[in-house]
């Protein structure tokens, strides 16, 4: 396959070829429409003066879609004019024509018309519509597999694709466009609330005859005697010890997300949106029905990444999602980095302040993210606390961040260090799809609780193998953390180079996927320490006993504090438990990141090999310290320090 | 009462995050309650706020729920014990879409919601449920008004006007939602907090205004009965301004 003048690199985007300049992706969301054009130049001013690279904007179906089969793109809506705009600044751009945007939408940037059709609605298994309670209003949302829907999105795709084509690059600053927007069901998790769309059955019976070939093979699996395909009936509700059938509704799941995305990429291609990476984020979950390396892998994009809104408390949350990232996908991106918040406190409300924004931003850019799109970056309707108005007045409160992030990650050269991360910790796809065959009120569960306050813990069965699995996550993590080491993640369902990485551990209750025991035991015979626990697998991805080759370089587990033993020692160490830290090095160079995870000021020593060194700190402000073995540090309540470490 | 289509904008970066805040402790209130889960008195699951899932009492079958709902409630020590009729829950869960109709808001949908899920057949608690919020007197109160007028609220901080909350009501309710900076860059001092009042008026008519300090805002929004703490509040002298706000309680 040719090169597109635009491909995703390991560090960003590389434009016009192989010696072609390479783009740092650290772009501000701005709301194009939600603004008075007029001022659309201060506005990009604004965000070229502090380090940018780009904007992202969606392109939002419902608002250009002015009257049922008629588009509009003048005034607040020309896109053209508004790209052209920023090129002259400079700055590329992200598009994102949906057709779902979010972005507190009356409804989500669907039409009203499509959303009240009953042949577009994902339906529950009693046929009735599923409520999403959104920005300001509700809306019965779509069925990705209907194809009447499908059928909708082509003719928007038909209007927007031609305006988005003509932007690409080379001919003008789009270097990326974004498919749809944080599909997973709308949100809902729950194995057996969405989508019994009769499309979607459809797709699921298409899914089991792709996977046994014979309707006899599935009955042999199943223990059933349906004399064809099309005579099978999804499950609707749980059970404690999950059967193939509940097992194969969940993998379905994922996998229709990834036809989904791959059906609307394909539309945008055969539109000519074909010279720029196409790219989906996902909203943070990480477990089914989230595959981010599958999504990535085999759903005709080019880049899966997520999204992450988190005040100082959550600053782990946003570690273990940049992990998640680092591990799953070739560009660890953020395609939303949330910067101020939605201004709808009946339903989400959040504070955030600088020292939030500081805080989520530190600890993914420098903390193992190498792509960001910052949400929103300038404000709008229904937003608040962004860094720059309206108008494009910066607020130097909240621009000073993101100003001083662009200048370190120049001045150190970030794109040439890399992150000290040897072990990679996996999620068993296996063990967890039978965790949410578990899932059971698929015809109750409410979107938020603020809809019917229905305790969460009702809505699975509780079994004992669930109660383990989480032990055994949990303590794998804990035991990484508390050794100092920094991990990347992924799941056994979609597997990246083991190779890159000293050691994997993964959690085996009992269930594995086979092909992902091969590729262990191969990475094991290359040299990669292999950990599992606490058992050594003998159930298949679909729970049926399966004898796995013997595993001589394979070490199993007694318990998940044992996790740290296979790893390298890192570095630079910590034992103070709030404190995290991040080692990089490139070029000869060193560089430590350490976070204090804590609302408490931590008097710590980082701890270190014999030579001497000298830690100048390149964040905040302070006298540099040196020391044999060890240094002493000092945080403010949730501060980032960056270390310059020469020995 | 607050129109679909409602601008939000101009809102202060610092004052409306504060406001979140304060609503977060409401919205997100602790509420220990234990529920269960049953289909006609065979329970299916029980949920304790501290202890997760649990067995014993709470799980053997009943007949009659509402004493079934007092004995737990006596035994267990929570605030408040939830009975869940599952089957039940399904024929809630269609009136709830019910109520998702074009015009309504998602501010009306969810109390709306709440309501009918404490009033319903399927879901029988002790003790009473919560009492009917404020909104719906909130709500009854600005329809006895004409339309087009503008509603401040302003709390200080010290001398510091620390958040406002400016909104005009139209034909359909609230269709502007704002700040104090959407009049201007200036911030009266608490001497001189009705100011604020008179540059909203600028733009035209102020239909009611709250003016008070922050810690008084928070005590009325932490209230049981916000109005009726508001009430007392206003009573005892300790707001800076209050205007057409009187007949609310």
């Amino acid at each position: 396959m040719m090169a597109r003048p635009v491909e995703i690199t390991s560090r960003g985007l590389r434009l016009g070829g192989e010696d072609g300049e390479e783009m740092r992706l650290l772009s501000g969301e701005v709301h194009s429409w939600r603004l008075d054009p007029a001022r659309w130049p201060a506005v990009l001013d604004a965000v070229a003066d502090l380090g940018f690279t780009a904007v992202g904007t969606y392109v939002p179906w419902a608002v250009h879609e002015v009257v049922p089969g008629r588009f509009d793109f003048s005034g607040p809506r020309d896109v053209e004019r508004f790209c052209a705009l920023a090129a002259e600044r400079g700055l590329r751009v992200l598009l994102r024509p949906g057709p779902d945007c979010g972005g507190e939408l009356p409804g989500s940037g669907w039409p009203r018309r499509v959303l009240d059709d009953p042949r577009c609605q994902a339906r529950r298994s009693n046929g009735q519509p599923y409520l999403l309670a959104s920005a300001t209003h509700h809306c019965h949302p779509p069925s990705y597999a209907s194809t009447a829907f499908l059928d909708e999105v082509a003719r928007w795709y038909d209007a927007v694709a031609p305006v988005v084509a003509r932007l690409q690059y080379p001919d003008g600053p789009v270097v990326a466009v974004q498919v749809d927007n944080e599909i997973g069901f709308h949100f809902q998790a729950n194995a057996y609330a969405l989508d019994y769309h009769p499309d979607a059955v459809a797709g699921y019976r298409a899914f089991l005859e792709a996977r046994y070939g014979t309707v006899g093979a599935l009955n042999a699996t199943y223990g059933t005697h349906h004399a064809r395909f099309s005579d099978v009936d999804p499950p609707v509700d749980g059970a404690a010890d999950p059967d193939p059938w509940r097992i194969d509704w969940v993998a379905w799941r994922e996998e229709h997300l990834r036809q989904a995305i791959g059906t609307m990429a394909g539309m945008l291609r055969e539109r000519g949106v074909d010279r720029v990476p196409l790219v989906h984020n996902h909203h943070p979950r990480t477990e089914p029905p989230i595959d981010m390396g599958a999504m990535e892998r085999s759903a005709g994009i080019d880049l899966c990444g997520s999204d992450i809104y988190a005040p100082r408390q959550g600053a782990r949350a946003v570690r273990d999602l940049v992990r998640h990232l680092a591990g799953s996908s070739k560009l660890p991106w953020l395609a939303e980095l949330g910067a101020g918040w939605l201004s709808l406190p009946w339903l989400l409300p959040m504070q955030v302040t600088p020292e939030d924004e500081e805080v989520a931003a530190c600890r993914a850019l420098l903390g193992g993210l190498r792509a960001a799109n910052v949400f929103m970056l300038v404000e709008r309707d229904r937003w608040f606390a962004s860094s720059i108005a309206a108008d494009g007045t910066p607020r130097p409160e909240r621009t000073a961040t993101w100003r001083r992030l662009a200048r370190l990650l120049d001045e150190l050269d970030w794109a040439s260090l890399e992150r000290w991360a040897p072990v990679l910790l996996l999620e068993n796809r296996s063990e967890t799809r039978r965790v949410a065959a578990r899932d059971t009120l698929g015809t109750v569960v409410p979107c938020f609780s603020q809809v019917m306050p229905l305790d969460d813990r009702l809505t699975s069965i509780p079994h004992d193998d669930t109660d383990e699995l989480r032990q055994w996550e949990r303590g794998m993590a804990e035991a990484l953390d508390a050794a100092g080491i920094e991990h990347d993640r992924a799941t056994t369902s979609s597997l990246p180079d083991l190779r890159r990485y000293e050691a994997v551990l993964v959690p085996v209750l009992g269930a594995l996927d086979p092909s992902a025991w091969d590729r262990l035991l191969a990475a094991a015979a290359d040299g990669v320490r292999v950990g599992i626990g606490p058992r050594l697998p003998s159930l298949d991805d679909l729970g049926r006993p399966h004898e796995f080759p013997s595993a001589p370089g394979v070490e199993l587990l007694s318990e998940p504090a044992k996790a740290a033993v296979l790893a390298p020692a890192p570095p630079f160490r910590c034992a103070h438990p709030a404190v995290d830290l991040v080692c990089w090095s490139g070029g000869g160079r060193e560089v430590l990141v350490t976070f204090n995870a804590s609302a408490g000021t931590v008097a710590a020593e980082v701890v270190f090999d014999g030579r001497r060194a000298r830690f100048e700190p390149r964040w905040t402000p302070a006298p540099a310290v040196e020391g044999e073995g060890s240094v002493p540090v000092a945080l403010a309540p949730w501060a980032v320090q960056v270390w310059e470490v020469s020995r | 009462m607050i129109t679909a289509d409602v601008r939000m904008v101009d809102l202060e970066p610092e004052g409306f995050g504060r406001l979140a805040a304060i609503l977060a402790r409401r919205v997100y209130a602790p509420a220990p309650e234990l529920q269960v889960l049953h289909r006609n008195g065979e329970v299916l699951a029980a949920v304790h706020p501290d202890d997760g899932l649990v067995e014993g009492m709470a799980t053997r079958p009943f007949t009659d729920v509402d004493r079934r709902a007092a004995e737990l409630l006596a035994l267990t020590g929570v605030a408040r014990v939830t009975m869940l009729d599952t089957d039940g829950l399904e024929d809630l869960v269609g009136e709830v879409n019910e109520l998702a109709v074009p015009g309504r808001s998602q501010w009306e949908l969810l109390w709306l919601a709440r309501e009918l899920w404490w009033t319903h057949p399927a879901v029988v608690t002790v003790p009473e449920p919560p009492e009917a919020p404020a909104w719906r007197r909130v709500v009854a109160w600005s329809r006895r008004r004409d339309a087009d007028w503008w509603a401040v609220v302003g709390a200080w901080e010290g001398d510091e006007l620390a958040l406002s909350v400016i909104a005009h009501v139209g034909m359909d309710g609230i269709d502007v939602l704002t700040s104090a900076d959407h009049f201007g860059p200036y911030r009266p001092p608490r001497s001189r907090a009705v100011e604020l009042v008179e540059r909203v008026a600028r733009q035209g008519r102020v239909g009611a205004a709250l003016l008070c300090d922050l810690a008084d805002l928070e005590r009325v929004v932490d209230s049981a009965d916000p109005i009726v703490e508001l009430a007392r509040v206003v009573g005892e002298g300790r707001v800076l301004h209050h205007e057409g706000i009187e007949d609310l309680w």
